[in-house]
């Protein structure tokens, strides 16, 4: 068993992941606390929470743009935190990111082109003018934009295209993971559309990490689904059955809050409102991080907090009253 | 022109387009300032020939005989307490000018950029130093500052143009050092790091080209103040030295007069000075509005 | 005759003159709100769902926008007719609008107590002892747990969700009839989301308010409202009750708008259906339907034809299109 997993580890492990900041002189903020996922390949995990809750910090870690507190980033079973920057080099380009802004996440002064030249030759790829051009327009027409707007500059372009460009800049790097941090909630409905799309078709054998506060999209998208409050993973399971058996009381609150356009079923459909919001991760709750909002927390809950514990066949929930809460 | 050439020049006319918009949205002020820098600029690179052949003046000519001369065909604007032109002093005070303040700028510029492009780079100890010295410099008025580097140098145009760009160099490191910590922030710059692109190709490629436009407009706004700090260290008579124009010297030398009622003396320099230090924070303001909307009240 | 509505906007039309000519933000605009119900207008950014309310209000930046044509009937008298000072006693007092960054609409440097305190006396003949009671009753009327301590903090100390619940606050306790609201919720987390539409709703039940809201969100709308304008380009392209417009659309473009957002219920991994293309340039409409070129129902009457007005198509459910493709019951789920 251990051989296996040595021989076939999965295309990213994160294992107890850590991300504190000091903040002030003795106060810390836990932006990220004790979280373990992986992502095999060809697979997509959606991280689903609300501002606060620490899921863009996992996607940085992942990516080595943060500097991790403690814990374990392993890309191929390898620890990418533990690496010197040379060691890195080599993998470098097979992590890749798509931004939420698809503003800010392009250089204004660089046309299409450029971008996307940039981006296939970073690697220290030799090739001629006319193989790069022809992997340009290939990088281009993959996303779906017209190969004349190569000569295009950013200002030029709507939303939608700066975000394909964007995927476009990743997809150049020939990555084996990206890390989509919500990719496409700047965008007009009609537009995300296209973009989830694109996701799904350009995915082929590529991981991804989708991080997002829409849970709709998320389950369109992510075939595992984690979900997080104030740093902590808190639920998480295949999306068909989180979204039919939530077992969380943050997950069925958020389940509920969440509007669908199907008229008849929406009128029929049970809400919970929560009260209060979310906690500034300044001054994090003791024990479990969601019982001040939490219908069913008892003392156990606000001294103790719960472990993630698999409730049969994946499905894990980090809760004391899991079987109450059923019932 | 085959389709693709097309649609890019379409797109750098449109962008023009706006950029002049943008730059005349003020109105008839900026046409006015624009006309005055550019017959400025015009007067002052061709100052001799203009003196030689549309005056016929000399503007070192001494002429003992003809004194506080009003004004009259063979000098506009009448002659000074040595019979000198009034106007051809000022043609040639306008070349001083701008060789002064188009100089310094540039080194003041050069020398800021790089400090504060290299100070935001390294933003630990070789920033931290660079931002120090700049703060302590800055603690200091920039005049005395001017004042003992034009006398260390000595009384000449080399000494003032080196004074003047020494002052000029905390306000581009500070702004610089501003733009490249935000831009090293943004995510733009994350995603080339992720694409493998080194960091110094990141600082050449992508964070300096996207500092110019606003570096233009301080480099335009500084051209103006410059003019008005040479014509003062020349006022001082620690500038320019006599009796070589300048408008400052000029100013200097005429305004004991005007109690006399010989008013032409330091009012021509001194409307000519108004007039080109505004036309050109004015045209700085412009090209603000119309390159870098960011920087409005910043500057 | 008809009863006199509460607010009824007609053929209202606001341009943008700039460089590249006329954009026509907002284009022949026509709705009506009643007393005590939320309706929704709906659409993507750039549809003018926004200006549109910004020239109810008229607070419309001027230049470059005017608002050149219309009637905006307020308890039937036309606010467009009324002096600019008139019109600061209606804004506030008789509608009130809040706006998505809620931050925009306070200031930052008085705090929230101040505020507050300050809108019900300009609206009212209270002195400030009962302006400041009365702002804490509303604050407290608006969900805000322990309002007297919160009416000393500074806007910028208090969450997003809080601020716009101060907002509401603000409208509730001026008294005004109407709540247009701006994408209340965008900027929010999914569960203050829910927070805040249900304090409207609560606005609409116990204080008698009626209430606008503007917003892309389909399920939002599904869930709270009672009418729908789905509007593109900026023109009102379908309306009717959420259940006619929901169940039964009839527009290609709401019919477009619905498959594109991904359900909790949909077959997993199944492609979604997004509507093609991009929204028309608003400076350079077509005679033709603005619609037409991402239209996947185009026929060639609409080819030819200049844009379709909208027409009444079921008077029960008050369903109004503006489409020459009469779109069979099935295509839906096609």
């Amino acid at each position: 068993m251990n051989n296996e997993m040595k021989n076939n580890p999965p295309l990213l492990e994160v294992r107890d992941l850590k991300m504190y900041f000091r903040s002030g002189k003795d106060s810390v903020v836990k932006a990220v606390d004790g979280v373990s996922f992986r992502i095999d390949k060809g697979k997509v995990l959606g991280l689903v929470g609300e501002s606060g809750c620490g899921k863009t910090t996992i996607g940085k870690s992942v990516l080595k743009i943060y500097n991790p507190t403690g814990g374990e980033v392993l890309y191929k079973g390898k620890d990418i935190l533990k690496m010197s920057k040379g060691e890195f080099k080599k993998y470098r380009r097979s992590l890749q990111m798509i931004f939420q802004d698809p503003y800010s996440s392009i250089d204004p002064r660089q046309s299409v082109f450029s971008i996307l030249k940039e981006a296939v030759l970073a690697g220290g790829a030799k090739m001629s003018t006319g193989e790069l051009k022809d992997k340009v327009n290939g990088y281009l027409e993959t996303v779906g934009l017209p190969v004349e707007m190569g000569n295009r500059y950013p200002h030029e372009m709507s939303g939608g295209q700066r975000q394909r460009l964007g995927i476009g800049r990743a997809l150049a790097c020939e990555p084996e993971l990206i890390v989509c941090d919500e990719p496409v909630s700047a965008l007009d409905v009609s537009i995300q559309a296209q973009i989830i799309n694109l996701f799904q078709r350009i995915q082929k054998d590529m991981g991804y990490l989708f991080i997002a506060h829409d849970l709709a999209v998320v389950r369109h998208i992510a075939d595992v689904v984690g979900v997080m409050y104030l740093g902590h993973l808190v639920e998480m399971m295949d999306s068909e059955g989180l979204y039919a058996n939530p077992m969380h009381p943050y997950t069925i609150a958020l389940l509920s809050a969440i509007p669908i356009t199907d008229y008849y079923k929406e009128k029929q459909r049970k809400r919970i409102i929560l009260q209060g919001e979310v906690p500034s991760p300044l001054h994090a709750p003791s024990g479990c991080p969601f019982h001040p909002r939490c219908r069913y927390a008892t003392e156990e809950c606000r001294r103790i907090l719960p472990e993630l514990k698999d409730m049969g066949a994946g499905h894990m929930v980090a809760c004391h009253n899991v079987e109450k809460i059923a019932d | 022109m085959s389709k693709k050439e097309i649609s890019m020049s379409n797109s750098k006319n449109s962008q023009m387009r706006t950029f002049w918009r943008t730059f005349f949205s003020r109105g008839i002020i900026v046409k006015i300032s624009l006309v005055i820098a550019v017959v400025f600029v015009l007067v002052s690179l061709l100052a001799s020939p203009i003196n030689t052949y549309l005056l016929h003046q000399d503007p070192l000519e001494v002429d003992l005989m003809n004194l506080f001369a009003d004004s009259s065909r063979e000098h506009l604007l009448g002659t000074d307490l040595y019979g000198r032109d009034i106007l051809a002093r000022i043609v040639s005070g306008a070349q001083m000018s701008l060789i002064c303040s188009v100089f310094s700028c540039l080194l003041g510029a050069v020398i800021g950029i790089i400090l504060g492009l290299i100070a935001g780079y390294f933003e630990g100890v070789v920033g931290s130093v660079i931002m120090r010295y700049i703060d302590i410099q800055m603690s200091i008025p920039s005049l005395i500052f001017i004042i003992v580097i034009s006398l260390i140098t000595g009384e000449s145009l080399f000494g003032v143009i080196m004074a003047l760009a020494f002052g000029l160099i905390p306000n581009f490191v500070r702004v610089m050092y501003g733009l490249v910590l935000q831009l090293k922030g943004s995510d733009y710059v994350t995603a080339s790091k992720l694409i493998g692109v080194s960091e110094a190709k990141i600082m050449m490629k992508h964070i300096l080209p996207n500092t110019f436009p606003s570096m233009i407009v301080m480099f335009t706004m500084s051209l103006g103040s410059n003019i008005m700090l040479e014509s003062t260290l020349s006022f001082l008579s620690i500038g320019i030295k006599v009796p070589t124009p300048s408008w400052g010297n000029m100013i200097s030398e005429g305004y004991s007069y005007i109690i006399r009622g010989e008013l032409m003396l330091s009012f021509a320099p001194g409307v000519c000075l108004m007039l080109v230090v505004i036309a050109f924070n004015i045209l700085g303001d412009a090209l603000r509005d119309s390159l870098d909307p960011r920087l409005r009240g910043k500057l | 005759m008809m009863s006199e509505r509460l607010l009824e906007v007609k053929d209202l039309c606001t341009s943008f003159f700039t460089y590249n000519g006329e954009v026509k933000a907002v284009n022949h605009v026509s709705y009506y709100l009643d007393e005590q119900e939320i309706i929704a207008v709906v659409g993507e950014s750039g549809c003018g769902k926004s200006v549109t309310q910004m020239s109810v209000m008229q607070i419309i930046q001027s230049p470059p926008g005017r608002i050149i044509g219309g009637e905006v009937l307020y308890k039937g008298k036309d606010l467009l007719k009324l002096t600019t000072e008139e019109m600061r006693s209606v804004r506030g007092a008789e509608i009130a609008m809040i706006f998505q960054e809620p931050m925009t609409a306070l200031n930052p440097v008085i705090t929230v107590g101040k505020q507050l305190t300050e809108v019900i006396r300009a609206h009212s003949s209270m002195n400030k002892k009962q302006a400041w009671a009365k702002a804490i009753e509303s604050l407290e009327a608006v969900g805000i747990p322990d309002p007297e301590a919160r009416m000393k903090n500074y806007p910028f100390e208090m969450s997003g969700g809080m601020r716009q619940r101060v907002c509401i606050a603000i409208a509730v306790a001026c008294n005004s009839k109407i709540i247009i609201a701006d994408e209340p919720t965008t900027a929010l987390d999914v569960t203050t989301q829910a927070q805040v539409m249900e304090l409207l709703q609560d606005a609409v039940d116990k204080y008698k308010k009626s209430v606008l809201v503007v917003t892309h969100n389909l399920g939002l709308v599904t869930r709270y409202a009672g009418r729908i304008y789905v509007m593109y380009a900026g023109q009102v392209v379908e309306s009717g009750t959420t259940e006619a417009l929901m169940t039964n659309p009839k527009h290609p473009y709401t019919v477009g708008l619905l498959k594109s957002v991904p359900s909790l219920e949909d077959e997993r991994g199944k492609a979604l259906v997004p509507i093609d293309g991009a929204p028309p340039n608003l400076a350079a409409l077509p005679e033709t339907c603005p619609f037409l070129p991402r239209c996947k129902y185009a026929a060639e009457k609409c080819r030819s034809r200049k844009k379709p007005e909208l027409t009444l198509i079921d008077a029960e459910t008050q369903h109004y299109t503006a489409c020459y493709v009469e779109l069979k019951e099935g295509l839906k789920d096609e």
